[in-house]
């Protein structure tokens, strides 16, 4: 996989990088960027929208998987409930 | 990709050949030695064993298999218990035969992936589905003509229904284009919108990762999924 060069290495900052390619729908760059924001911290919202790249891909597996991830850390999580729900049903 | 078929039965069996015919490599898995031995010499591995036995089942190294197919017959009870078993070791994706409704609600809710319903020729029909994993779903009409739902071919990306004439080209009908599109709710959270287009006209276009349904002749559905 190419490596993306991002000036500043700072947490919020590749969060939020991430969070703009997912909502331009450039889903293999977001999930290459949350993936690289796991590596710093595992956290559930990460997590919740690495899945929803994944789902964008229609890699619905993988994007499952995501979200029980992110539920094992908030199991509350309103979002993640409701699209594994959804994705379990289809 | 690696198959594993637990339960030999008539579904069971029949799934396996359809698997090997389209070239998988399987493995199966019985309590009955004469059901196991009858596949021994086809399949990459043939274990006797009773499947509801969880060391015998961790042991048997099954967890690395991509997916496993379970259908122990009418034994409800067993099903359940080897479906919680598989998805507590970590098996990708679990696919369970079920007997009736009820069966298949609880099968669900305890992890099971896929669960099916039998009827005729769905084990093939099974089969065949995975010959190629861009094919999500498949619905047969009738022998010849089936419903599809794929992944949109990257050749048909920002391009109209008419620019493609997929019914000339290909002679399949697109029925209905799915799209997600990701968007920020008001937590600032992304969610998903999901778009359906039924009975797409000419001028709708594919976009990128959309799904599609569509009918065609088998071997013209299969066309389009190599495009």
């Amino acid at each position: 996989m190419r490596k993306i060069k991002i000036k500043k290495e700072d947490y919020d900052d590749l969060l939020e990088t991430g969070q703009f390619y997912l909502l331009n729908k450039n889903y293999e760059k977001a999930i290459e960027i949350f993936k690289k924001v796991l590596e710093i911290k595992k956290d559930y919202l990460t997590y919740y929208q690495l899945g929803v790249a994944y789902e964008g891909l229609n890699q619905i597996d993988k994007a499952k998987e995501m979200y029980r991830k992110s539920l094992e850390l908030k199991p509350d999580f309103k979002e993640a409930n409701e699209r594994l729900d959804k994705l379990v049903k289809e | 990709m690696v198959f594993c078929v637990i339960g030999l039965g008539r579904f069971g069996s029949q799934l396996v050949k359809a698997l090997l015919d389209e070239g998988f490599e399987v493995i199966v898995i019985d309590k009955d030695d004469n059901k196991v031995n009858e596949f021994s010499d086809r399949v990459s591995s043939a274990l006797i064993l009773d499947a509801t036995d969880e060391k015998a089942l961790k042991e048997s190294g099954i967890n690395e298999v991509d997916c496993v197919v379970v259908s122990v017959g009418q034994r409800i009870d067993a099903s359940i218990l080897i479906t919680m078993q598989l998805k507590e070791m970590g098996v990708k994706e679990v696919i369970v035969k079920a007997v009736d409704e009820l069966h298949a609600e609880i099968l669900k809710r305890i992890g099971a992936d896929k669960v099916i319903l039998p009827e005729k020729e769905t084990a093939i029909r099974l089969a065949k589905t995975y010959r190629s994993r861009r094919f999500f779903e498949v619905l047969e009409v009738n022998p010849e003509y089936s419903i599809a739902e794929i992944s949109a071919p990257k050749s048909f990306y920002n391009k109209t229904l008419q620019e493609l004439k997929l019914r000339e080209k290909f002679g399949i009908t697109v029925i209905l284009i799915k799209r997600k599109t990701p968007y920020l709710n008001e937590n600032g959270i992304p969610e998903i919108k999901e778009e359906v287009i039924v009975s797409p006209k000419g001028e709708d276009m594919i976009m990128e990762n959309d799904i599609l349904i569509i009918l065609g002749k088998d071997k013209d559905l299969e066309r389009i999924v190599k495009e």
